[in-house]
């Protein structure tokens, strides 16, 4: 392991830990952790954008955090809204993008991590999908 | 070959990187700052996961009406469906005309035409008359202690990322 994967590993790990947290609290409810997952890949897939771009500075990667909890907000009003704009949806896809920024901080120290943290956010963009509309 | 090691934030505004050696032998005072600089992000972040953590937790115990205080008449009712009828439904209540998305154990109890009153916090309202009471959902109940992990973990990740790394 290269020096700082450790810190990567204990970011991107907290995401899943949390997850299953959310399934086992809510069985009846496997849209609360779509939500967190689906928030929390699609912000690790824009912080990796970013990244690539140009290494951000730490404070970047929270305005990108917060540019995803916009979207997300955007999102959950519009295409996402089924019965009404939920505020636990919100909530829920707003912490995953939290989650999130603590990986995108570690990925923008070390780039090399890059691919493995685009894989992981293509997955838990996945892994939201099944959940939300399971 | 290494690239240069990246484990502080060591770029430069311009985008260029400061090698090891110019860390080490030029002012002591950039790296300091800078990582004063992942420590205020990682803040921020761990801050957002705490707030929409509990944004989602009063949201659910919203639902249950014991934190607002109501002297109305309830207006409509209507039931929307989601995903799963019968398990995620939706239950919009107007109370003088203001919707109010209510768990469905307490929009049951409230038919349209009814006088509703209770106190701000109180754990049971009057309908027309007639005491019922009240009690937060088994999801408000979930979501008031998942949310506090959920801060707990993200103080403890920003808290665990923000420690320096002994130079190498």
């Amino acid at each position: 392991m290269r020096p700082g994967e450790g810190r990567l590993l204990l970011a991107l790990g907290a995401i899943p830990v949390v997850a299953a947290a959310y399934v086992v609290a809510f069985p009846t409810r496997p849209d609360y952790p779509g939500h967190l997952l689906g928030g929390a890949g699609a912000t690790l897939l824009l912080g990796v954008l970013v990244v690539l771009v140009r290494r951000p500075h730490p404070l970047v990667v929270v305005g990108v955090v917060l540019v995803a909890v916009g979207l997300g907000a955007m999102t959950e009003q519009t295409v996402f809204r089924l019965a009404e704009f939920d505020p636990v949806d919100l909530a829920n896809q707003s912490v995953g993008a939290g989650l999130a920024g603590f990986a995108i901080l570690e990925c923008a120290r070390h780039p090399r991590s890059l691919v493995v943290a685009s894989v992981v956010g293509l997955l838990l963009v996945v892994a939201g999908f099944r959940y939300a509309f399971a | 070959m290494r690239s240069p090691e990246p484990s502080d934030w060591s770029q430069q505004s311009d985008g260029s990187q400061r090698s090891r050696g110019s860390q080490q032998s030029g002012s002591s005072q950039r790296p300091r700052s800078s990582h004063g600089s992942v420590r205020l992000a990682l803040a921020l972040v761990a801050a957002t996961v705490v707030v929409f953590a509990g944004v989602g937790a009063w949201s659910a115990w919203a639902r249950s009406s014991i934190p607002m205080a109501i002297d109305a008449e309830v207006t409509s009712l209507e039931v929307r469906t989601e995903k799963h009828p019968g398990v995620d439904d939706v239950w919009l209540v107007g109370l003088d005309g203001e919707t109010h998305h209510l768990d469905a154990a307490v929009a049951r109890r409230l038919p349209v035409g009814a006088r509703v009153s209770k106190d701000r916090f109180a754990r049971a309202m009057t309908v027309d008359g007639d005491r019922v009471e009240l009690a937060p959902s088994d999801d408000a109940g979930a979501m008031t202690w998942i949310s506090a992990g959920t801060a707990a973990v993200a103080l403890g990740l920003a808290g665990a990322l923000g420690i320096r790394r002994p130079a190498r």
